[in-house]
């Protein structure tokens, strides 16, 4: 961390920043600027307005939603969706209302800024909550469907204006019929970009693909004149020069005429497509800020990052902007580009600024058909094939949810596909509420688990709640207490198994928290298991690691019921050290006798003792037995007593004995020279041996009535520190530590007074 | 972080130290005192007036020691309560002796600038509990069992060990 800074002046700090961080920063705006000034223009592209806007917004948007955010590496500029929506919101408006398509923009773009800051002010922010992200990746998904058909005829260089196409399918439609028309120069132009755009990332991520691309594409289009009436004709390629001129000028500030003089009607008309717009951007938002915080550790305010993104979006329609959002793009690049404050986002508006005087007259000369085909590639990008493929095997819920938002947006105008999704959500939440299973698992002898009904389970130390089904946040509140039920005057510790719940990440967040208060108020311990990756992002962001913590936090594996499995060993070794103080050893039955008796095993047994199956691999094993070193504290070597299915002692595999595994193969005239972490390595390749492979079968064993003369034989005979104590049936109920046999019997063999305190 | 881990890095820094004159008694006395926890003792170093390392002394090897000529008959389980085979006369007898007399030889010791595989080699070919750390002759540290359990599977563990995140522990 940077030391202090020397004064707390301004000038002082500015001089301090200045000399710790600006550098960094400045760089990293570069790395925005350069990845985002070909994108800022093409996103331009997909809201039906000429690329040098997309630049304004990159601009002004930026420089003010840095200023008043609160996310240091949240970069604000044009955005896929929401430039899609502004599209689907405004293309049809100039003819009807006889405005200029320009000013209308702004007027939206002003209007949904002042959304957003009021629902900053008032605190609104909780809403992005009910936008799950089922909704999100469906959205999303369409959006890109909807970017991809919509600049196929730039791709092809057609022009189906002609045609009055506005429907998704419309324009699907008109564009396919007039492929003949295709402007092959066009095409190549549009193809070479996106081929590079794909392919050069490939080479080294480090490029600035988009840049490179379409700036080859604009000088190969210059130089070979593609762009040229005269010599071109009719197959001339359209350039950024003909949608609008770009000026090589910073001189965009411009009143916008709807926000002074409003239009009411188309105000009014204009709002619900605001409030998506408002919305929609609140998320991306919200999940680029949290997503980099929790890497970074910054403490977000949600408040003033919504106060600036609203503020960027007003300040920006007095300077030729459009509705700009947190980018998700800008913001990586900026975080992995080094930058530490927001001054990075500042210095990319800047650089931007620049880019944007000094290469005018370049830029002009951008083919539309390049900035199209690396729009294709992003668009492709957008479709999260992952996570749909994922879908379709998850519950048939969220399937609905994402599926439905998606058709939505190719069905009905893009901004109300969320709302569509929003509703999907909570129709199907109707449905489901209650629907989350609660049982409780018991162990069996033979260390399965048997499921018992919730609540049903008989009282002990550690209550093990399976969770199962569909999880939707407006039954969080009542499951919270619900989950409380199961607990019992006995119960130190709850372990939570979340396999086989379907839940939304960010609930399932809020249902945990919250009950690991509820249980924090009473003392109890929460050990959580079956935690499948995308819960434990969540987790990670919303700071619950930290609080329950990691080693009470178990995630989903494979094999079946082993993170429970461990899970339960960990709640074990949790009540077992809370016993360590509290207990006393119990005489089994009777009261202790008047007449002085032979000491038994059951006198100086210790009750506290992990068991293991022997099915395991050498890989548990040592996580447990190092768990177990570490939570004792102990100098003594604890070994670990493993146990058939039955439940029946069968050998036991001493910290000695994996030392020994570890050590095996090493060749002892290179071993000196190995340093710790290859040493670490080495013994590594032995953790996939079976533990019952090496362990000690069959160690010698007393019961409980067995005397304490026997007891140190055994452990003298065959030197062991410590000896199992087993029940009638076979099974470990505790251990004889030689140590505790020693007093015992020095005790027995000295006068009280000499006896130890 | 050192890049060998020595027995310097893992042993106690204090050691717990008797005379070999003394008696078996007072020499098991701290090990006895606590039950297993933060405040056990796996061994006590056995030293002689001048404070050079003589031997080694566990509750295990105490047991081998003391009870090294105990050749009980063989002890009936059922009547075993109360028929110790002669063990608590014995044990009596020897708890009174000088520790000299019932240390058992041939524990070796390490030094401060062992490494870790050295230390593995030695604590685990014969099982010893512990293993006194011995400078110029003299004990400087106790190595435990625990220790080096816990350093060597320190080493092999890594935090995507099925996704069991590990504390990290300070090497002392």
């Amino acid at each position: 961390m940077p030391e202090k800074p020397s004064h707390q002046t301004l000038a002082g700090r500015a001089a301090d920043y200045v000399r710790r961080d600006a550098r960094a920063d400045a760089m990293a705006g570069l790395s925005v600027a350069v990845m985002g000034v070909p994108q800022a223009m093409a996103y331009a592209l997909i809201a039906g307005l000429p690329p040098v806007y997309g630049l304004y917004t990159a601009i002004a948007t930026c420089a003010v939603s840095a200023l008043l955010g609160s996310s240091n590496h949240l970069v604000t500029g044009p955005t896929n969706a929401a430039c899609m929506v502004i599209l689907s919101l405004t293309a049809d408006l100039p003819a009807r209302t006889g405005h200029g398509l320009l000013e209308i923009v702004f007027l939206l773009t002003f209007i949904t800024g002042l959304i957003q800051l009021v629902f900053g002010v008032l605190k609104l922010g909780g809403i992005v909550r009910y936008v799950s992200n089922s909704v999100i990746i469906g959205f999303t998904a369409g959006a890109g469907i909807l970017i991809a058909v919509n600049q196929l005829r730039n791709v092809l260089g057609v022009d189906i204006s002609a045609d009055g196409a506005r429907r998704f399918h419309e324009v699907l439609v008109a564009t396919v019929s007039r492929v003949g028309e295709t402007n092959v120069y066009a095409l190549v132009l549009a193809a070479g970009t996106a081929l590079l755009v794909a392919g050069l990332p490939k080479i080294s991520k480090r490029l600035p693909a988009s840049l490179i691309a379409v700036g080859a594409a604009t000088f190969a289009c210059w130089a070979l004149g593609w762009y040229d009436a005269t010599t071109m004709g009719a197959h001339r390629v359209e350039i950024a020069r003909d949608i609008e001129p770009i000026r090589g000028s910073l001189a965009i500030f411009h009143v916008p005429s709807l926000v002074v003089a409003p239009d009411w009607a188309l105000a009014l008309e204009l709002t619900p497509g605001a409030l998506a717009l408002a919305v929609i951007g609140l998320i991306e938002a919200t999940a680029i800020a949290r997503t980099i915080a929790s890497k970074t550790g910054q403490r977000l305010d949600f408040t003033q990052e919504f106060i600036g993104q609203g503020a960027g979006k007003m300040a920006g329609a007095f300077f030729s902007s459009f509705a700009g959002s947190g980018s998700f793009t800008r913001s990586a690049v900026c975080y992995q580009s080094g930058g530490r404050t927001r001054m990075a986002a500042i210095f990319s508006a800047g650089w931007t600024a620049l880019t944007l005087l000094l290469f005018a007259p370049f830029a002009n000369f951008i083919p539309k058909a390049s900035l199209a085909g690396m729009l294709l590639v992003i668009a492709y990008s957008m479709i999260d094939k992952q996570r749909l493929k994922s879908s379709l095997k998850s519950g048939r819920f969220p399937q609905i949810v994402l599926f439905g938002t998606l058709l939505s947006t190719l069905v009905v105008p893009i901004q109300y596909a969320i709302f569509v999704g929003v509703a999907l959500s909570v129709l199907i939440l109707l449905r489901v509420t209650g629907q989350t299973d609660l049982t409780q698992l018991v162990r069996r002898p033979d260390e399965g688990f048997d499921e018992v009904p919730f609540n049903k389970a008989p009282a002990s130390a550690v209550a093990v709640v399976n969770m199962e089904g569909d999880l939707y946040f407006a039954a969080a509140e009542d499951l919270d207490y619900e989950l409380l039920r199961c607990i019992t005057p006995q119960t130190r510790v709850v372990v939570l198994r979340m396999k086989r719940l379907r839940a939304v990440g960010s609930t399932a967040m809020a249902i945990l928290e919250h009950y690991w208060e509820l249980l924090r108020e009473r003392d109890i311990r929460l050990v959580v298991c079956g935690i499948e990756d995308e819960l434990k992002d969540v987790m990670t962001g919303s700071g619950l690691r930290r609080k329950i913590g990691e080693e009470n936090i178990f995630y989903a594996d494979n094999k079946l019921l082993q993170s429970t499995e461990l899970a339960l060993a960990r709640a074990r070794s949790i009540c077992d050290v809370e016993r360590r103080n509290a207990e006393t050893v119990v005489l089994d039955g009777a009261d202790a006798p008047a007449v002085p008796r032979g000491i038994t095993a059951a006198d100086v047994m210790d009750r506290r003792c992990i068991r293991f199956g022997n099915q395991h691999q050498l890989r548990e094993a040592v996580w447990l037995m190092s768990e177990m070193h570490r939570q004792s504290r102990s100098t003594r070597a604890q070994p670990l007593f493993l146990q058939h299915r039955d439940g029946t002692l069968a050998a036991k595999l001493t910290p000695w004995r994996v030392l020994r595994e570890f050590a095996s193969r090493l060749d002892p005239d290179a071993v000196h020279e190995l340093d710790d972490r290859t040493l670490g390595a080495r013994f590594r390749e032995h953790f996939t041996t079976s533990i019952a492979s090496i362990a000690d079968g069959d160690p010698a064993a007393v019961t409980k009535a067995t005397g304490l003369a026997r007891a140190i034989q055994i452990g003298r005979d065959d030197d062991v520190d410590v000896i199992p104590v087993v029940s009638e049936d076979g099974h470990i109920t505790g251990l004889i530590h030689m140590a505790d046999a020693l007093r015992a019997l020095a005790r027995s063999v000295t006068p009280p007074e000499d006896a130890d305190a | 972080m050192p890049e060998h881990t020595e027995a310097r890095h893992l042993m106690t820094t204090t050691v717990p130290t008797v005379r070999a004159d003394a008696t078996l008694r007072e020499a098991l006395r701290p090990m006895l005192a606590a039950s297993a926890g933060p405040n056990d003792l796996a061994a006590v170093v056995v030293v002689d007036g001048d404070d050079r390392y003589v031997g080694l002394l566990t509750p295990r090897l105490a047991v081998k020691g003391a009870l090294a000529l105990w050749m009980p008959d063989p002890i009936d389980d059922e009547h075993g309560v109360d028929d110790d085979g002669g063990l608590t006369a014995v044990l009596a007898e020897r708890l009174d002796e000088p520790v000299k007399a019932i240390l058992v030889h041939g524990v070796p010791t390490v030094a401060p600038g062992d490494r870790l595989v050295r230390l593995i080699d030695t604590i685990a070919r014969r099982r010893f509990d512990a293993l006194a750390v011995v400078e110029d002759g003299r004990p400087v540290g106790i190595v435990t069992i625990a220790r080096v359990f816990e350093a060597a599977s320190d080493l092999a563990l890594t935090p995507g060990d099925e996704g069991i995140e590990l504390g990290g522990r300070r090497r002392t």
